[in-house]
């Protein structure tokens, strides 16, 4: 299996400990995320998000560790877990700053587009 | 920049299959011994070759009597490419965004 995966890597003029509180404290997120997101950064936490736009996702945090790594799956609530994407954010501490690496992925298109086929089926079989 | 949908990815990587893809293209629907008509192969080379795609879902094949028509199926490439477009430059926006916020004040 396959993954459509998107990855960005920046440089972040702050400590470790900072980019962390950056990523979790709903203050600092409602500066620069766009929309509202809460998080809630333990294992099985609550993720929350209200875009601008009225986009609406749920979630849940997958793993949390302060200062190095934070993992959420969060989706579409109507669409359910099964349409999640997987966001996971690595930080390394460098002289300059913090290496942020953000991965955004989810499962292969090809596999969603075979249960489309199969749900167009079934609605054949039943229709 | 990003890693994205390997089995398209690789399935398009050969140039034997990317003919089939542009004749499918062209054609709108063929049989394995139509296509190998037009390539100096074998029609069991075109079947793996059209086996292939069809995994990465970018073939489908349908009976039509004794026949197995395949046809092109571009949604796959194209879902994925909206999303890998739209869900980056989301983070490229937020990244900005975030690199400005930690920049020290004053």
């Amino acid at each position: 299996m396959s993954n459509s995966e998107v990855a960005r890597e920046v440089l972040l003029p702050a400590p470790a400990d900072e980019v962390w509180e950056a990523l979790t404290d709903p203050a600092q997120l409602a500066a620069w995320f766009g929309g509202d997101l809460e998080i809630d950064p333990r294992p099985g936490g609550r993720t929350r998000y209200r875009g601008d736009d009225g986009e609406v996702r749920i979630g849940s945090v997958r793993e949390a560790d302060p200062g190095r790594r934070l993992a959420f799956d969060w989706w579409v609530p109507h669409e359910g877990p099964n349409g999640a994407s997987r966001v996971e954010f690595d930080l390394e501490e460098v002289e300059e700053g913090t290496h942020l690496t953000v991965i955004e992925s989810r499962p292969t298109v090809v596999e969603s587009q075979v249960s489309r086929l199969e749900a167009r089926l079934q609605q054949r079989v039943f229709a | 920049m990003t890693e994205a949908v390997d089995a398209l990815f690789a399935a398009l990587a050969d140039p034997t299959r990317r003919a089939v893809v542009e004749s499918l293209a062209r054609l709108g629907a063929a049989s394995a011994t139509q296509l190998a008509a037009r390539f100096p192969i074998s029609r069991q080379a075109v079947a793996k070759h059209l086996g292939l795609l069809q995994e990465a879902g970018l073939v489908t094949g349908s009976r039509h009597g004794r026949e197995l028509r395949y046809e092109l199926t571009p949604a796959p490439l194209n879902d994925a490419m909206a999303w890998m477009v739209q869900v980056g430059a989301g983070w490229d926006r937020r990244l900005a965004a975030l690199s400005r916020h930690l920049e020290p004040k004053g």
